[in-house]
């Protein structure tokens, strides 16, 4: 089960940083969609979720639907809050700030992962 | 105390039956390909008493199956919860194929030009022209510019896909609450019925409007709290309070509504457990949301406050107390713009209402018997609504608070209602009495009690389509509409796009309201407040009025569209503002002579003339630089003045 979990926040981490150097580098529409989908619908919010909550806390439903939940609301107020600033909201800036979240959300869920399984 | 169920758990003696999901599927197929078929043919320009059959045979086909199999006896939990979503994202398809393309409901437009500004600007809080408002709450058009941004998909289909994972978020969200609040997943079933029955689930609900967005965020916050508050550790606030702000800055009214449910949770639970760690939570988090909705209209979005309750909610309730009082006439149901209703939509949405109006004494009282559980308390406390916002629908401008209110009471309604389709159908498997349904009736019934209850959901689900939308705006519009037509044609856009191109964006024109949508989406021009700029188009020359209308808003631009002398504007009955002449009660088409009067007018230009539509360059008159001859009656009033 954990290491299904971290084989997974692996995925994350990885897909967050290639969503990230394809907002610099030009990719095929189709990888640069399927990138652009999942970090705004799923890939933020399983991070952020798994950090918060690395037990059995959750089933694999609940966990899907919550990662959902929480993207999309991570996406909207990120969108709004970089739009309020001087850099603006651009692929560049979404890509960074959504993909740095999650990688940083995925280290922390698989330290906290393995703690738990010490422990 | 006993934990509630947090996920749908199976029965012991039922499983996921892949043979009826796959039946019931198959049906929902077939079901939006006659929707499809209806759609295509309106498009065509089909009589509607031809579509029509095709549009609900398509809409029984989605609904009444998934409806009887989800209420049926022994079904997993999981199946009925994927059921459920499956109905949701169908009625979502089902409204997608009368447009699939691009955006054309009106809200659509308003939210498609604050995506298009935050693309260009990249920044939110930019002026919109079609809804000054709804710059202020920037979610939605932020995260579809986003999404735009990043994939390299257009903002339609950005929006397409924002929209359709709110509405599987919803459906789901909405299924696991009500069986959290009614403990039983069979009432859930039946409480996302009774909910996906409410007159704007199948089409408003549907649009690119963020209230389609905030809701489903705030569905999420209910059921995150209610899932995750026993948990030790910040983890449930973080979540609950990055979704809260979500809501909070994409839709005034949702955030509003998720305080005020939050704050009566925690009242309910004040009241009935009195104590504990999930008292504190529901309580914090009610407060992060109320002080979170209060902040952003008091600090951000100051013009929200005129917007909602001076411009919308004072005077549509002024008007209700007015109609209840006797002093302004009910306004004529099922009657606009020359188009009445077919006889059959009139009984089955009075019909409807009524089912409704019956069940809920029933399942009130199997509420009352529930009421230690806080969740149900407050489903209750929003269900005992639902006969009060009826009455606004009697007021010529109440139906928009009445219609609107309708995604929020039925939440509580469903929930309530949800209850009764659970005893009805509960009764064959466990054989105990039941005491609202009398026994006589149950055993009469027998296994039938399904059907029954699996129909009436039916039955008004079909009556709150024919409630919520126009007959004729439930399929997309003729390519070549007879009389006024009431979306966005394919000239104007052409017009609007020409516009663009020739004149740059940003430029103040005057136009009727579903033209103006085009021109400020696909023209990204200013348009001009309705309100202000009808007096240009009514006079029968461009007299005083016109003059002062054209330089008191900065106009340069007119587009005139000549169907306007086709036919009377349908819903909501006027082409202009609801402060124009006749609004509401148009029993002629424009007059011919006031469009004329552009022609002749010594100080305007026609710059763009294709078929109905023509464009005039009014800038001279804007700057003063020229002065129209004025009529003998401007002329005596200058010299009054």
């Amino acid at each position: 089960m954990k290491r299904r979990r971290l084989a997974l926040l692996s995925c994350t981490g990885l897909a967050a940083a290639l969503t990230i150097v394809a907002a610099f580098v030009p990719i095929p529409q189709t990888p640069r969609v399927a990138l652009g989908v999942l970090i705004v619908f799923v890939l933020p919010g399983f991070a952020i979720l798994s950090a918060l909550f690395p037990g059995p806390q959750l089933s694999r439903g609940e966990r899907l639907l919550a990662s959902v939940g929480t993207s999309i609301a991570m996406t909207v107020y990120v969108s709004v809050l970089l739009g309020t600033t001087s850099m603006g909201l651009s692929h560049e800036s979404l890509a960074v700030t959504l993909g740095a979240t999650t990688i940083a959300a995925s280290v922390l869920a698989s330290f906290r992962a393995r703690y738990a399984d010490e422990a | 105390m006993t934990r509630p169920v947090a996920w749908p758990q199976g029965h012991e003696d039922s499983q996921i039956q892949f043979k009826w999901v796959s039946i019931v599927a198959l049906c929902t197929a077939v079901g939006l390909g006659s929707v499809a078929i209806a759609d295509v043919a309106s498009r065509q320009g089909a009589d509607y008493a031809v579509t029509s059959v095709f549009f609900w045979v398509g809409l029984l086909l989605i609904f009444a199956p998934i409806a009887f199999r989800i209420l049926s006896n022994n079904v997993h939990p999981r199946e009925q919860l994927a059921l459920v979503v499956l109905l949701g994202v169908a009625l979502y398809v089902a409204k997608l194929l009368g447009s699939p393309d691009a955006f054309t409901g009106t809200d659509e437009y308003v939210h498609l030009r604050n995506t298009q500004d935050i693309l260009r600007t990249q920044h939110v809080f930019n002026s919109n022209p079609l809804l000054p408002t709804a710059a202020f709450y920037p979610g939605l058009g932020a995260a579809t510019a986003g999404l735009a941004d990043l994939t390299g998909l257009s903002p339609f289909v950005s929006g397409v896909l924002i929209i359709g994972a709110g509405r599987i978020l919803m459906s789901a969200c909405f299924f696991l609450v009500a069986e959290r609040a009614t403990g039983s997943a069979r009432a859930a079933a039946g409480a996302s019925l009774v909910y996906a029955a409410n007159p704007l689930f199948l089409f408003w609900s549907s649009t690119f409007a963020y209230e389609n967005l905030a809701l489903p965020l705030a569905a999420f916050v209910v059921w995150w709290l209610g899932r995750v508050r026993q948990e030790a550790g910040p983890g449930p606030q973080i979540v609950a309070t990055m979704a809260i702000v979500a809501v909070t800055v994409t839709h005034h009214v949702a955030g509003f509504a998720l305080a005020a449910l939050l704050s009566a949770w925690w009242l309910a639970e004040i009241v009935i457990r009195r104590s504990g760690a999930e008292l504190r939570n529901v309580g914090f988090m009610a407060a992060v949301s109320a002080a979170a909705a209060l902040s952003w209209l008091f600090f951000i979005a100051k013009p929200a406050r005129s917007y909602l309750f001076a411009n919308n909610l004072v005077p549509e309730l002024q008007q209700t107390v007015s109609v209840l009082t006797g002093r302004t006439p009910p306004r004529h149901l099922f009657t606009s713009g020359g188009h009445v209703s077919p006889a059959w939509e009139i009984v089955a949405s009075f019909g409807a209402i009524s089912v409704l109006l019956l069940a809920l004494p029933l399942a009130l009282y199997l509420a009352w018997t529930q009421r230690r559980r806080p969740a149900l308390a407050v489903a209750t406390s929003v269900a005992v609504i639902y006969p009060l916002t009826l009455l606004p629908r009697l007021a010529p401008t109440g139906v928009a608070i009445s219609g609107r209110s309708s995604e929020y009471v039925f939440a509580g309604l469903g929930c309530v209602l949800g209850l009764l389709t659970a005893e009805a159908t509960w009764w064959r498997t466990n054989r105990r009495r039941l005491r609202p349904v009398p026994a006589a009736l149950t055993r009469w019934f027998g296994w039938r009690w399904v059907a029954v209850a699996a129909a009436l959901t039916t039955f008004v689900f079909v009556g709150g389509v024919t409630i919520g939308t126009a007959f004729y705006e439930r399929l997309p519009e003729s390519s070549n509409p007879q009389g006024y037509p009431w979306s966005v044609q394919p000239d104007v856009v052409s017009a609007s796009q020409w516009a663009k191109e020739q004149l740059g964006i940003n430029q103040r024109f005057a136009a009727s309201w579903i033209d103006a949508s085009a021109l400020a989406t696909y023209g990204e021009q200013d348009t001009v407040n309705e309100n202000d700029i009808w007096p240009i188009f009514f006079a029968d020359t461009v007299d005083a009025t016109a003059v002062h209308a054209i330089r008191s808003t900065g106009v340069r631009y007119l587009l005139v569209d000549w169907r306007m002398t086709k036919g009377v504007p349908p819903t909501p009955g006027y082409y202009f503002s609801p402060y124009e002449p006749h609004a509401g009660n148009y029993t002629q088409a424009f007059s011919t002579r006031a469009l004329q009067k552009f022609a002749s007018a010594p100080c305007t230009r026609l710059i763009y003339d294709s078929g109905s539509i023509q464009i005039f360059d009014v800038t001279l008159i804007e700057n003063g630089s020229c002065v129209p001859a004025l009529t003998s009656t401007a002329r005596n009033m200058r010299s009054l003045g």
